[in-house]
């Protein structure tokens, strides 16, 4: 007999989440994770090396011996080509800044709303909002999510509402509220997984100046490291192995067997196998995994999507800084949808507290010059009176935007690496205009004397959102994974991350992920 | 680098980020400690270009009065020899200062937690 019943690739969002409920109903689980549980400490604040400013390096994972290839050249992490997110126990869920959003009942539907672009790949998905909800509410409620349900004006009506009420609105927030309101705009609390109020064990948020990129210093930001996967490992059913990467899954007779995985230290191939195996290692390492398999499916690895983030940055007449962590706390949903000549559009928010070299990096005008008293006035003077509006545009999906395996490129284990061609489809670009001009007109309520920030150009769109490489769908010509997240034709191969996402909506995605992972774990117990 | 070229830097660091009577300049914020520390790690490429540059400002440079400093680094700014790199250093003096306890507290950042 096998010793597992369930191996999972990949300890983040997805991969956490199925371990946690299927060790709990009594399945004996098998989490491989290519990097280490890593503490505040070992994470810790350098403002050059993090997931948010990655100038040269990351701090949480993976280590740079992880390359990837873009136009023939291997990459390292921090490279902006890389479309890194995390490696690390949690994955992304470790370090992001938790915006824990529903995707509309549109954004499930897109190519019948909309139709389908020239060369574009756009199409609904297999499944709808109203079949996901009670899982989005199971991930709301077991990791813990802070917001307000009545005021999810944009959403079918929760059938409860958030375990915390929303994090304190700042000067920040307050200042879009009035900007909004002054628009007729409706506005709401962004829904963050971060305890608002002590919650299992741990304690509330102190509204530290860090948040996104980094760990939290009080354990007040909910990811799987903190939730799901302790409760796989309190069950005594469920190991966890670090620094091992998968290689290959081998598949026969329309069953995935086993797992061969690499102990990344000595290079040492270890073969296990088990009943179902779940691939979670994001939407560019799943992608790279079902490759180096054998799986011969066209679609795995094309329409990769993350996310455009159009926004703009304006300066106003007095201070709206009161230095209150994280910083994001109000978004507006108006035009995710329902644009006209638009296809699909985002939601909007205020940011992040930016890290003082962000700042300097990204958030000061083109005319200030960059060395000199006048940089220096400038940052002193107006740094607290700088608002940022930005916010995620869904991808329309290219099959061009793709991951392969590199013919030649190995990384150094020795296995071939995951490479990018292709761009997102153009629509994508004219949707980012378009949400472009909002942010500045929403900057322009708050009363902004200038505004600055381009809207972005055609490129290739993965990084911390990527998603798309195994999507799902009822047609196996046309997609990767059945409704039930099962890889066509292998009966019990899953996928249980952004891959499967069809499209990834105007909103961050983890907890889609999550949803969608709580209701594989269900399939796979009812099978 | 030898102490000529240090000196040299260093003042380059503090035209970059000159003190004032609200913040110290990059020197004594740790700028220029940290672009030594850079120079010959992360940005270790940056090396023989930045070698050039203090050359081509001469042996005098930190000894010229700051009027004089700031004709010569624009002139090398303005130069097609010099243009790239001065702009690549000056993002490094930056990140070199608004990463320490000096630039954060200008701006009235906070370490919290």
């Amino acid at each position: 007999m096998a010793k597992y019943d369930v191996i999972i690739i990949g300890a983040g969002a997805g991969g956490g989440v199925v371990a946690g409920i299927l060790a709990e109903a009594g399945r004996r689980v098998l989490l491989l994770e290519r990097g280490r549980s890593e503490s505040f400490r070992e994470i810790g604040r350098d403002h050059l090396r993090n997931q948010r400013l990655s100038q040269y390096g990351v701090n949480a994972g993976p280590e740079p011996r992880h390359v990837r290839s873009v136009g023939g050249q291997a990459i390292r992490p921090n490279h902006w080509g890389y479309q890194n997110n995390a490696a690390i126990v949690g994955g992304g869920t470790r370090v992001y800044g938790g915006q824990a959003w529903r995707f509309m009942p549109t954004d499930f539907k897109m190519a019948s709303t909309y139709g389908v672009p020239d060369s574009s790949s756009l199409a609904d998905w297999p499944i709808t909002h109203e079949e996901l909800a009670p899982f989005y509410a199971k991930a709301e409620h077991e990791l813990g999510v802070a917001g307000d349900a009545s005021a999810m004006w944009h959403l079918p009506t929760y059938a409860a509402d958030y375990p915390m009420p929303p994090t304190l609105l700042n000067k920040q927030g307050a200042t879009v509220r009035k900007g909004a309101a002054a628009l007729g705009w409706r506005t709401l609390p962004v829904p963050l997984a971060v305890n608002t109020i002590p919650r299992d064990g741990r304690p509330a948020c102190i509204h530290c100046q860090h948040c996104v990129g980094f760990a939290c210093p009080v354990d007040a930001k909910n990811g799987t490291q903190n939730t799901l996967i302790p409760r796989a490992l309190m069950t005594g059913r469920c190991d966890l192995l670090t620094e091992v990467m998968a290689e290959k899954i081998t598949i026969r007779d329309g069953r995935a067997t086993s797992v061969t995985y690499i102990q990344l230290a000595t290079g040492e191939r270890i073969t296990e196998s088990a009943d179902i195996i779940v691939a979670a290692g994001g939407a560019v390492e799943t992608a790279r995994l079902l490759l180096l398999s054998g799986l011969e499916n066209d679609n795995i690895g094309r329409n990769l999507q993350g996310h455009y983030y159009p926004g703009a940055a304006g300066l106003l007449p007095e201070s709206i800084w009161d230095g209150i962590g994280p910083g994001v706390t109000t978004a507006m949903t108006e035009f995710n949808h329902g644009n006209e000549g638009i296809i699909g559009g985002g939601m909007l928010a205020d940011d992040f507290i930016p890290l003082p070299a962000s700042f300097w990096k990204g958030y000061t005008p083109s005319y200030i010059p960059r060395w000199g008293q006048k940089a220096k006035d400038w940052m002193r003077e107006n740094h607290q009176r700088v608002l940022k509006i930005m916010g995620p545009v869904q991808d329309i999906p290219s099959p061009n935007a793709r991951v392969s395996v590199d013919p030649d490129i190995r990384d150094a284990w020795g296995v071939p690496v995951a490479r990018f061609t292709g761009t997102t489809h153009p629509e994508t670009v004219r949707t980012s205009a378009f949400m472009h001009e909002k942010a500045k007109e929403w900057i322009r309520a708050c009363g902004a004397t200038e505004i600055w920030g381009d809207p972005p150009g055609l490129g290739l769109s993965g990084g911390q959102h990527q998603a798309g490489t195994c999507r799902m769908g009822d047609d196996p010509r046309t997609s990767v994974v059945d409704r039930d997240c099962r890889v066509h034709d292998i009966e019990n191969l899953y996928v249980g991350d952004g891959s499967i996402h069809v499209t990834n909506g105007g909103f961050n995605p983890f907890l889609t992920i999550m949803a969608l992972a709580y209701r594989t774990a269900e399939n796979i117990i009812n099978r | 680098m030898n102490p000529i070229e240090q000196n040299a830097l260093r003042a380059v660091v503090d035209r970059i980020i000159p003190p004032d009577e609200y913040a110290p300049g990059g020197s004594e914020a740790g700028a220029f400690d940290y672009l030594v520390t850079m120079l010959s790690g992360d940005l270790a490429q940056d090396a023989e270009n930045c070698r050039a540059f203090l050359t081509e400002l001469g042996s005098e440079f930190a000894t010229l009065p700051v009027e004089a400093q700031d004709t010569e680094l624009q002139r090398l700014a303005d130069s097609d020899m010099h243009r790239a790199f001065f702009r690549r250093l000056c993002e490094y003096a930056q990140e070199g200062f608004y990463t320490s306890p000096a630039g954060m507290k200008m701006i009235g950042w906070e370490i919290k937690g």
